[in-house]
């Protein structure tokens, strides 16, 4: 029926290790101390099988992190394009030993030796990648923001619950100090109540039609394309690019609001205290001559893009003074005393991350969520979605964090989720 | 390209509300034949502005927008492309008046159009659209178009498409199979559940796709646990039972993820003999055992039980596992918890030495400043370096007089330690001590140690009277 010249690829059917699971009779009320702590077990310091699909511009660090770190070693790599595989398989199989290359994903997150995955495709794949991922038993480190779509982000929630995967999302500025330091500033009152924040995103290249171009050799288009609508090939659609390329168009990412925004907003709901929940009403630049962008929280402030930041990344101001903060460890503050000053023990004390890969690896080994988890990157990135269905619709749109609905736009309602292209299906 | 912004911001600014015109619609629609890849892209935000203008709630009617949209596909002009992008409208904006127009899309011969129509009928609301992707996914013959429409059928939450996709469980293309398990799972409910367990149980497909149909249930989670042979199955099925005799069987396992799963399943459930084990054989757990307890310390009870054992990982030789101690110490009251957040804060490793940096910040030990005082005007020189570490977490009255006082002193180590916490710290009258000191110091390396740090200092505070001190020095 739809173009049966696609194959599908068929994948191996691994199945996973059988431990012999002792049948035992009544359970005993005292467990001998011996059933626990086994010899020959894997020991504390055995290090990490990581795998990563998607091997762009951003997988660069990650993967050389990963190489160059004692915990960790990188044992496959997965992308689209082949002259990918080719290129950074051997360069990893030098530097570890082994390594594997697959162009279909699955067949590496079935691999029973790997234990961790990064997802670093662009963001149209992010759920489906990590979602296989955990459901095969593996921990997650998913680029933000985390998904596409609020849908995906309330399956990757449940993903994580029912799977047990330890999962980080990207967004690495939580582990930058003066990141940390301006939302325990703003947290902890110390500007008085906050009433505006202003965002700095800036603005990609419009998201145009290209003329179709042939599809490289070793390229599989349509598995790059994956979920998303078909359109025809051309380089500028599927280039990495920060300053544009698949980053433009609304079938891949949710443009600056999902690029940038998923960094600031990030810091934005941390500072607030709101990582369990968000904004209710998304504003669009234009809409009734509004100059900026804005969404805003039911308690009050409101976030505005691209206002006037002050040279900063963001710039919280409150009522008895403002925090402004960026990368490179730029922070200023007003009153100017606040930069140095020390949190009380009874203020709250935000949680401490130096790097956040670092701070991924020690969650696995500890099983407790690391910063940036499943909740947080799903609330973040739903403020990046919403922010998007309101722009291309070009009207408002209220919506409710608790129960997670779009209020009284049915349209609306229907964009938190899109229609995924057959067979890219998102798992369970 | 300026040609784009201009038009982007005249679309933005002027769209006036109106019904969806079906003469506008039908001239949009012809500008995607025969034009560049910049005139197709404006069509397109052109269309796309007109569909969602006539559909804003309380203003627009979607009923009539469809009906629109309808005449123009059905146009023997309307180009191809513009169908394409007509189809994706009417996946938001659709009602079910649009049902038989797609079906006839999905059950025709343009490929492209076929992907466009069913996915529109995904997100269409109502029965109609079911139907139509139920009858197509029985007409199907081809591996894709089965996996396109059990998803579709999933997504739909349609029970009605049950029979059909239990047909395909043991299907032999393993992507249908996989497809429909995972369709089953979604839609979910007595029916998908009985599809599911007539199929192979042993399998792990079937085994996550009972769980998430059935919503943990203890009955089917039991199934699930029996009959899997998959570790991550297994441990779902046990987190959803909570069975403490499964647990402790599983905790007699060789499967380390089945043991991980049953320690933290017995821990939340507060089951006695996991406790048990936790707090009188702690030291025999093995090391990531350890480290699960650690992250859910909350759970062991009783908290002071709970705390000997952070203690114990606090001088532990895995520095994950003494970081994961100290960072548990956070909000201990204890003269113990504290001297080892203190030592934790000398530790070589990052990670130690952070996390217990979190704790001294946090602990609500009300002697911790009256101690770091006293290490301070002590005389042990590693305790008074590691005081110093720590007061820069700590409030402590008078701090900056008692680093100067360190600084004149003849601990050298001490002293450069403490001139750099000075850098941010000193005031304008801490400044002109420091300068006295340095003046009156008959060490030559000592004064030229203060005089450089005065003028960091002086050039960090940048008032006139801070410049006036450092001047000649």
């Amino acid at each position: 029926m739809i173009d049966p010249d696609k194959s599908l690829s068929r994948r191996k059917a691994l199945k996973s290790g059988l431990a012999t699971i002792v049948a035992g009779s009544a359970a005993p009320m005292v467990l001998p101390s011996r059933v626990l702590g086994r010899a020959g077990e894997v020991g504390p310091n055995s290090r990490i099988n990581v795998g990563i699909v998607g091997n762009g511009l951003i997988s660069k660090g990650h993967r050389g992190y990963c190489v160059s770190n004692k915990e960790t070693q990188v044992v496959a790599l997965s992308d689209v394009n082949q002259a990918v595989l080719d290129k950074l398989v051997p360069e990893v199989k030098a530097a570890e030993g082994a390594c594997d290359g697959y162009i279909d994903y699955r067949e590496l997150c079935e691999r029973p030796d790997i234990d961790a995955v990064f997802s670093t495709t662009p963001d149209h794949w992010h759920a489906a990648v990590a979602i296989d991922a955990m459901r095969h038993g593996k921990d997650v480190y998913v680029e933000k923001p985390m998904t596409l779509t609020i849908e995906e982000g309330i399956a990757m929630r449940a993903a994580v619950e029912r799977y047990g995967a330890v999962l980080q999302v990207g967004s690495q500025q939580r582990s930058e100090w003066q990141f940390r330091k301006a939302a325990e500033l703003v947290r902890n009152g110390y500007i008085g109540e906050v009433h505006t924040i202003i965002a700095r995103l800036g603005g990609f290249p419009p998201p145009t039609q290209f003329d179709e171009q042939p599809v490289p050799e070793g390229f599989d288009y349509d598995r790059w394309l994956g979920p998303a609508p078909w359109e025809p090939y051309n380089i500028e659609r599927v280039k990495g690019q920060y300053s544009g390329g698949w980053r433009r168009f609304w079938e891949y990412g949710s443009r600056k609001n999902g690029d940038w925004g998923a960094h600031h907003f990030d810091i934005i709901q941390w500072a607030l205290g709101m990582d369990d929940s968000g904004p209710d009403y998304f504003v669009p630049k234009g809409y009734e001559g509004a100059e900026h962008q804005m969404h805003s929280y039911a308690n009050g402030p409101k976030v505005i893009r691209d206002g006037d930041s002050k040279g900063q990344m963001i710039r919280f101001i409150g009522e008895k003074g403002e925090v402004l903060v960026s990368r490179g460890g730029k922070l200023e503050t007003t009153p100017a005393e606040l930069k140095g000053m020390l949190l009380k023990p009874n203020d709250t004390h935000l949680y401490k991350s130096t790097n956040h890969r670092a701070d991924w690896l020690n969650a696995i080994r500890t099983r407790k969520q690391p910063i940036c988890d499943v909740e947080v990157g799903h609330r973040t990135s739903t403020i990046c979605q919403l922010s998007g269905i309101a722009e291309r619709l070009g009207r408002p749109v209220k919506w409710d964090p608790a129960k997670e609905q779009v209020i009284d736009d049915p349209v609306a309602a229907r964009m938190m989720d899109r229609p995924r292209r057959g067979p890219y299906t998102l798992p369970v | 390209m300026k040609t784009i912004y201009a038009f982007l911001t005249m679309v933005a600014v002027a769209s006036p509300l109106a019904a969806l015109d079906q003469g506008a619609l039908s001239a949009v629609a012809q500008k995607f034949s025969g034009t560049t890849a910049d005139e197709q892209y404006l069509a397109r935000v052109e269309l796309n502005r007109l569909i969602d203008t006539a559909s804003t709630p309380g203003t627009g009617d979607r009923a009539a927008v469809t009906t629109t949209l309808l005449a123009v596909l059905a146009a023997a002009d309307t180009p191809a492309e513009a169908k394409k992008y007509i189809v994706r409208s009417l996946a938001n904006t659709g009602t079910a008046a649009a049902v038989p127009a797609l079906t006839d899309m999905l059950n025709g011969t343009d490929a492209r159009l076929q992907e466009e129509a069913l996915q529109a009928l995904e997100l269409i609301p109502g029965d109609a659209a079911t139907a139509s992707l139920a009858a197509a996914l029985d007409a199907a013959t081809d591996g894709r178009s089965k996996v396109s429409l059990a998803n579709a059928l999933a997504t739909k939450k349609a029970t009605s498409a049950i029979p059909a996709l239990a047909k395909l469980v043991s299907d032999a293309d393993a992507d249908v199979a996989q497809a429909a398990i995972e369709a089953l799972a979604r839609i979910g409910g007595q029916p998908a559940i009985d599809a599911l367990l007539a199929g192979d149980t042993a399998s792990s497909d079937v085994g996550k796709a009972l769980l998430i149909a059935s919503s943990g249930s203890a009955e089917v989670a039991r199934q699930v646990y029996t009959a899997a042979t998959d570790s991550t199955v297994k441990a779902a099925a046990l987190a959803a039972l909570k069975d403490s005799a499964l647990i402790d069987t599983a905790l007699q396992s060789d499967d380390a993820i089945l043991r991980r799963t049953a320690l933290q399943t017995g821990l939340a459930s507060g089951q006695q003999s996991v406790q048990q084990l936790v707090t009188s054989a702690y030291g025999d757990l093995s090391t990531d055992e350890r480290l699960l307890v650690l992250a859910h310390l909350d759970l062991v009870q009783p908290a002071d039980a709970a705390a000997q054992l952070a203690l114990t990982s606090a001088a532990a030789e895995d520095t994950a596992e003494k970081a994961a101690a100290l960072r548990a110490l956070r909000s201990a009251d204890s003269q113990e918890a504290f001297a080892a957040t203190l030592a934790g804060l000398a530790d070589r490793d990052r990670n130690v030495s952070d996390a217990a940096s979190i704790a001294i910040a946090a602990m609500p030990y009300a002697a911790a400043e009256s101690e770091l005082v006293a290490m301070l005007k002590g005389d042990n020189s590693d305790a008074k370096r590691n005081a110093i570490k720590a007061a820069t977490y700590r409030k402590i009255d008078g701090l900056n007089a008692i680093l100067i006082d360190i600084v004149k002193g003849s601990d050298k180590n001490a002293g450069k330690d403490a001139l750099k916490m000075l850098f941010t710290t000193a005031t304008v009258a801490d400044l002109e001590a420091i300068v006295s000191a340095a003046k009156a110091s008959t060490d030559t390396a000592q004064q030229k140690m203060m005089y450089a740090a005065s003028k960091k200092i002086a050039e960090r505070i940048g008032t006139d009277a801070a410049t006036k001190l450092v001047e000649g020095l």
